[in-house]
């Protein structure tokens, strides 16, 4: 049982904000993302939980107890560190046994519990190596093994993931996700790697310059997002720019949108904060788009679009294209295909495109 | 072939002066230490001996030198230590604008002439009363230590990484623990190389010595120089002597080579 709580942190760095969040809640048992370019502050987040950053005002909250003046060595959480931080100079089982031999444990516990850490993460063959002698793939498991051997209060990880190869890395993500379900511990993970978020975490803050801009599963960061930022940086996003100009149903939540160059645009928006008038941005990405033919041309949300330009990736084709003067892309499967230049007619999905506020 | 006979020759011809160039000095140092009887018109020594060392052992001047040496080098070790491994652990994890500039001032007194230091504490010393005091070569000795010391072991320092520390922190260990179980096992070659650094500084120290301990202090050093240059020609006992200041210099080489793999010239770990 772990609930993790900030309030009111504060953090900076000089004049730089490194960390401004009023409130932010983890829940039991809940695999929590935060995601943001570097220099984010996602980072100094996690170091706050951990203890090894102090705040500048704010309070640390695990299950309720105060923690902020707490030193890490005394807040029994488990951290993986993106170099890994292994001891170079103890083998595996030292490594794995760090922890429990600080706490004074009986060797004969100490043995049972290393054992029960390396048979989870399959590591049981390379207790006698070194860190040296291991792999990167290696490596990153003698770290997690090290962190959930001490049966902590929440895990903490800190990219554990971006010094390894992108097809390995994409192996460990769901045996970190399984692992993390299996022993039910709170654990917060720092990424600014979108696809490894959406697959890991049950829920994802997204960070920017030291503050959350949004909440949320990841169905909804990637549908709904609130703000521009966010948009932009989950998926493929282009943007169109226009005026609300009309709410066509108010319980649908659809509006017409008038872009700047006069095309209309039907599209979703949060009615909580767009109304008639108000200056938006329509977030359209590749899989909003679908082809129409021209006899479909005078329904709405068909436009002509021109191809710029065509990359074939293999199992789709990926184009640069234009509607009016927006460039946005568009993929089609590999058995369709247009050359650049090529007119062709496309529809934006009404549903998924998202109208919202910039001013 | 031709060629590479005439390659392999120079390959030799060069091997060879600079294996002369640094045998020959020890070569002549040990003929002198241990000759017994060598009529001057003959190239190597009639008989050899320890006659030499027994002489040496009986002058009560010598004597003193070898206390003052012996007990010297380790004390300036462990004073310079004490000082240098707080010292090499701040500039190696707090690289700010002060310890950059520490390093660059600690690394210019390598640099330094001895003597320039030693005028600069000559009246410094007369005004204290210390020029004679046991205790006050000490600090003097260490003045030239401290740079050979403190690179080592900054060095020694900064090949740990920080997140080792961190990752120790949050696995329980308080900050003591912390240099027990981290710092100490990966920088302990370092500290060791360079309180070894101190221990020989000490031994060969000869200028401050002089300027500050002598007369009323003569070590290894001094006592040589007195005996082929002050007073009187006995080159003899002055070999003697510098066998002692040579053995534990050599033990050492040998010692870190065979056992530790350092490289004295790097000091790191």
């Amino acid at each position: 049982m772990t609930v993790i709580v900030l309030e009111n942190i504060l953090k900076k760095y000089g004049k730089v904000v490194a960390a401004d969040i009023p409130y932010l809640e983890i829940k039991d048992g809940e695999f929590f993302g935060l995601l943001g370019p570097s220099g984010s502050g996602k980072t100094t987040t996690l170091r706050i939980i951990a203890g090894l950053t102090k705040p500048d005002r704010g309070r640390v909250l695990l299950d309720g107890e105060d923690i902020t003046n707490v030193p890490p060595e005394k807040r029994n959480l488990g951290m993986v560190f993106q170099s890994w931080a292994l001891f170079p100079h103890l083998t595996v089982f030292e490594n794995i046994a760090f922890g429990l031999r600080l706490r004074k444990l009986p060797e004969d516990e100490i043995r049972k519990r290393v054992k029960w850490a390396a048979e989870l993460l399959q590591i049981d063959n390379l207790l006698e190596r070194y860190p040296y002698q291991l792999s990167g793939g290696q490596q990153q498991r003698v770290a997690v093994a090290r962190a959930i051997v001490l049966y902590p209060r929440a895990l903490l990880f800190d990219e554990p993931l971006s010094n390894l190869d992108a097809k390995l890395r994409e192996q460990v993500r769901f045996e970190l996700r399984k692992l993390q379900k299996e022993l039910k511990i709170t654990s917060v993970y720092v990424t600014h790697d979108q696809a490894e978020a959406f697959a890991i975490c049950d829920r994802i803050a997204i960070m920017n310059f030291g503050k959350i801009e949004q909440v949320g599963a990841p169905e909804e960061i990637y549908s709904r997002p609130k703000t521009k930022f966010v948009a932009e940086f989950i998926g493929i996003t282009r943007f169109i720019d226009g005026k609300v100009e009309e709410i066509i149903d108010r319980s649908k939540g659809l509006v017409k949108v008038v872009s700047e160059d006069g095309l209309e645009i039907i599209s979703w928006a949060d009615l909580d904060r767009v109304d008639k008038g108000k200056k938006v941005s329509v977030v359209v990405r590749p899989d909003y788009i679908s082809l129409a033919s021209k006899s479909s041309s005078r329904e709405p949300n068909v436009f002509k679009a021109i191809v710029d330009m065509a990359t074939y990736v293999g199992d789709i084709v990926d184009y640069e294209i234009r509607v009016g003067k927006w460039r946005l892309r568009f993929r089609t499967p590999p058995t369709i295909r247009f050359g650049s230049g090529e007119e062709i007619y496309v529809k934006l999905d009404e549903n998924k495109l998202i109208a919202i506020p910039t001013a | 072939m031709e060629r590479e006979k005439k390659q392999k020759l120079w390959d030799a011809i060069i091997i060879s002066i600079v294996m002369i160039y640094i045998l020959l000095p020890m070569f002549v140092l040990f003929e002198y230490a241990f000759a017994e009887v060598w009529y001057a018109y003959q190239l190597f020594p009639v008989k050899l001996g320890l006659k030499w060392f027994s002489w040496v052992f009986k002058h009560h001047d010598t004597r003193m030198a070898f206390f003052y040496s012996y007990t010297l080098a380790p004390l300036v070790m462990l004073a310079t230590l004490a000082l240098c491994i707080p010292a090499g652990y701040v500039l190696a994890t707090r690289r700010n604008r002060l310890s950059i500039l520490t390093e660059n001032l600690v690394n210019m007194n390598m640099a330094l002439p001895v003597i320039v230091i030693g005028i600069g504490l000559l009246p410094l010393y007369t005004r204290l009363g210390l020029v004679g005091n046991y205790w006050a070569l000490i600090p003097a000795h260490m003045i030239g230590a401290i740079p050979y010391t403190l690179r080592s072991i900054t060095a020694a320092f900064m090949q740990v990484p920080k997140d080792l520390e961190e990752a120790a922190r949050v696995l329980g260990a308080t900050r003591l623990q912390v240099i027990r179980k981290v710092y100490m096992p990966l920088t302990w070659r370092g500290i060791l190389a360079g309180g070894i650094f101190a221990f020989s500084w000490s031994l060969n120290e000869f200028i401050l010595t002089l300027l500050l301990g002598a007369p009323a202090i003569k070590t290894l050093p001094i006592s040589i120089y007195e005996y082929v240059g002050g007073y009187y020609l006995t080159p003899q006992p002055a070999a003697a002597l510098s066998i002692f200041i040579l053995l534990p210099s050599i033990l050492v080489a040998i010692l870190f080579e065979r056992y530790l793999q350092v490289s004295l010239g790097l000091g790191g770990s």
